[in-house]
């Protein structure tokens, strides 16, 4: 007996993925098997419910395409394959759809990223400038050695460590695009030390403090580098433990 | 239906690519329709000349569905399956307006450079074509 096929010439077989219990009996084998073409590529992208709801809509159409087909050719062999071929190869419908949501979904991991680098870096910064300020402020009282100069050179070590530590922990968290979610909030939060650099003075000790400076030069020259950096390595690590783990799990 | 045809060229297919989301939002402008309605009805438009794979339609239909231009509902007809329906939203009678001026401006400048309907030169085929610069002066 000769193998059915679908117009895109894909032998007729089941794929991973299952047809709505209300239209299975109802659906032409064929029609069912473009579903599953149609359908498989996007598990573990699309959710399951949108997944249903599209092949469900697809089905419908499909069914509508055959009737029609029907009206001019009454074998209905005939009309299911016409009206398959007229509906596109069902890879390339896959691809666009997959395409569609990956890039929906870039969209929403970015948005995501730039707020958890935004909770993480946000703090940092502004610990950051806690310390550098306390340094400053030595400096300016003229208590620049011992305490409060060690406290602030404990701070600026703070400062140089920071990133690294909450780039990572943004890769670790953020679902896809951490690096990028990164180098927008660095960009973010210069501004507020640049402003500080320029406008922040001690009237009363007619002093000019330099924080604000240290911390945008700091921010501009390691930050965004190594932050980044850190947040790209975050991301790998998180992706690799992500591939390892749910390999057989399917979203 | 119509089925038989010219195939159409890879031009005029990326051309229908790109202008689906016009489509689609012209024809749910009249009345809300499922997928195979607005096939259906873009086809009838048209009068048969564009076609393409339907099931390239959904990309679309659901691209326009998450940027708010149009609202799907499902809804049972008289045969007993579900069909969803999708109706066109405030803002995607606003994102239609601009893509038909937008749509008119770029076809009206295509068509001054081919020599189209909207262009004074467009009935002179024959004339020998006009050169691109401005003959210089003769010297002296």
């Amino acid at each position: 007996m000769k193998e059915q096929q679908t117009p895109a010439g894909l032998p007729v077989r089941s794929a991973p993925t299952q047809s709505p219990p209300d239209s299975a009996a109802a659906l032409d084998p064929r029609i069912d098997d473009y579903l599953d073409h149609v359908c498989a590529p996007l598990v573990g992208v699309v959710p399951y419910a949108q997944r249903q709801e599209l092949r469900s809509e697809l089905a419908g159409h499909l069914e509508a395409l055959v009737c029609g087909y029907q009206e001019l050719e009454p074998d209905a062999d005939t009309a299911v394959v016409a009206a398959l071929r007229q509906f596109g190869d069902p890879r390339r419908l896959a691809r666009r759809l997959l395409r569609q949501s990956e890039r929906e979904q870039s969209s929403r991991h970015l948005w995501r990223a730039t707020l958890t680098a935004l909770a993480l870096f946000g703090p940092t910064a502004l610990l950051s400038l806690a310390s550098l300020f306390w340094w400053d402020m030595a400096e300016a009282t003229g208590m620049g050695t011992f305490p409060m100069g060690a406290l602030g050179l404990e701070g600026l070590r703070v400062a140089l460590v920071a990133p690294l530590v909450a780039g990572l922990m943004t890769g670790l968290l953020a679902p896809a695009r951490a690096a990028l979610g990164t180098f927008y909030v660095q960009a973010l939060l210069i501004l507020p030390s640049v402003l500080l650099s320029h406008y922040g003075r001690i009237p009363a000790l007619d002093y000019h403090l330099q924080c604000g400076t240290y911390l945008a030069m700091i921010q501009a020259c390691l930050w965004i580098p190594v932050g980044c950096g850190a947040a790209a390595l975050g991301d790998f690590l998180q992706n690799r433990r992500m591939q390892s783990a749910g390999r057989w799990i399917l979203r | 239906m119509h089925r038989k045809g010219r195939k159409p060229v890879e031009t005029e297919r990326e051309l229908l690519k790109g202008n689906t989301p016009t489509l689609v939002l012209a024809v749910l402008k009249d009345a809300p329709l499922h997928g195979y309605g607005i096939a259906r009805e873009i086809e009838r438009r048209s009068s048969n000349a564009l076609r393409f794979k339907e099931g390239t339609l959904y990309p679309a239909l659901h691209a326009l569905e998450r940027e708010g231009l149009i609202i799907g509902a499902w809804s049972r007809e008289g045969g007993g399956r579900e069909r969803k329906v999708y109706q066109i939203t405030p803002a995607g009678l606003a994102e239609l307006a601009r893509r038909t001026r937008t749509w008119s401006e770029f076809a009206s400048a295509i068509f001054q450079v081919i020599g189209g309907p909207t262009h004074e030169g467009a009935t002179d085929a024959g004339r020998a074509p006009r050169p691109l610069r401005p003959d210089p002066e003769p010297a002296g």
